[in-house]
């Protein structure tokens, strides 16, 4: 006998992964929970805080792990593996614009859309939001996944697919290269 | 430790002597640290700066799925009805050429060149060379007319119909040559009578 399964909350993100590739709607619905905030979040800083494209992006990012559920090495982590995709979502998106070079007005709107009480706070926001914006594409996404996203060296490797002795160095490179970039802010009164 | 979970986890007065060696180049001064670390502590803060996720979001993906779905069972289908009809024909086709074979053999067979074989000598390998009073050559072996019964396989001459011209011809040369050589003829010859005394 055929048991269906309903509840999918106490599986693990590997075992949903399996129930989809078996065509279970509960179990998609239950990983687009867990990850369709953090995705689109994701999506939403990484593609210049656009909305639209952010919304877009999500769609088809689940409709592609919908697709490749089957294909899907349970010995991965499935964050990872998700990241990667979205990642690589990002990538022709960033290949698009640069083509298009469109996104830029955009760009500068979100940077200017939040109020802060402590001004100083606002001009150090604002500066950090500038400078990732004209970051290029693999510094921005380090920069994202690491301090944004708060994702592990090791982790960040297997989704860029680069050694681990790379994203360190990259990373080290990095904040000095934003020390330099932000060093007017020093002295603000920002600190706690 | 990475140098910037030491940032994140700890204030400048934290640090171990160990720890600003090792952040020395990164961070030499307080203000540095100070400047990094309250940069760390907002970009954690902007993952919630996209806001929520629209709700109808989901909506649209469900129905995205639903036509995934569907389609995917329809091609699916399709893929296997396709595989199902191909594998018979390739049995239909296997079949029909089997029985075709025995004929199809001598027509499809490629047109082949004629073999040249070596010529041996047999003038020199064969011939027998006979000398005098040693080799007899062997007697020619002639079938005795008499003996050859004919059993039908023979075939007997066909007599060719004569025109008439052709026998009144024949006919009139028979009556000059009987005509032409009489006893008369024969006693007037008086070399062959004396060939013919010559001899008795």
């Amino acid at each position: 006998m055929n048991i269906v399964k309903l509840s999918y909350e106490n599986e693990t993100d590997e075992q949903l992964v399996s129930g989809i590739a078996a065509g279970s709607k509960a179990a998609f619905n239950t990983l687009y929970q867990r990850y369709g905030q953090k995705m689109y979040s994701y999506f939403y800083r990484m593609l210049w805080q656009n909305h639209e494209l952010a919304e877009d992006q999500v769609q088809e990012l689940f409709i592609r792990l919908f697709r490749h559920a089957h294909g899907f090495n349970n010995k991965r982590s499935f964050s990872t593996w998700l990241y990667s995709i979205a990642h690589n979502q990002c990538k022709n998106e960033y290949r698009k614009a640069a083509v298009k070079m469109k996104h830029k007005p955009v760009m500068n709107e979100a940077v200017n859309s939040n109020a802060e009480k402590n001004p100083d706070l606002q001009k150090f926001k604002s500066a950090i939001q500038a400078k990732l914006n004209l970051l290029p594409e693999e510094k921005k996404t380090l920069f994202i996944l690491r301090f944004e996203e708060q994702l592990s060296v090791p982790v960040i490797s297997n989704i860029l697919e680069l050694p681990e002795g790379t994203v360190k160095s990259r990373i080290f490179y990095l904040l000095k290269e934003l020390r330099d970039e932000l060093s007017a802010f020093k002295h603000l009164s920002i600190y706690p | 430790m990475e140098p910037e979970e030491i940032i994140q986890q700890k204030t400048w007065e934290q640090l171990t002597n160990q720890e600003k060696i090792v952040l020395a180049e990164l961070v030499p001064t307080p203000e540095d640290y100070n400047m990094l670390k309250k940069l760390m502590a907002l970009a954690a803060d902007a993952a919630s700066s996209s806001g929520e996720v629209p709700s109808e979001l989901r909506l649209k993906l469900e129905n995205k799925l639903e036509a995934e779905l569907n389609p995917k069972r329809k091609y699916r289908m399709a893929f296997y009805y396709a595989a199902a009809s191909i594998v018979a024909l390739f049995v239909l086709f296997i079949l029909l050429k089997k029985q075709e074979k025995p004929e199809s053999d001598w027509a499809t067979l490629p047109k082949a060149d004629p073999v040249e074989k070596p010529l041996t000598d047999t003038a020199i390998t064969k011939e027998k060379i006979t000398t005098a009073g040693t080799d007899v050559p062997d007697k020619p072996k002639i079938p005795d007319p008499l003996k050859i019964q004919d059993s039908g396989s023979i075939r007997k001459p066909v007599s060719i119909p004569l025109a008439v011209d052709d026998k009144q011809t024949i006919e009139r040369t028979e009556k000059e040559y009987t005509k032409s050589i009489s006893v008369q003829d024969l006693l007037e010859d008086d070399n062959l009578s004396s060939f013919i005394t010559a001899v008795y």
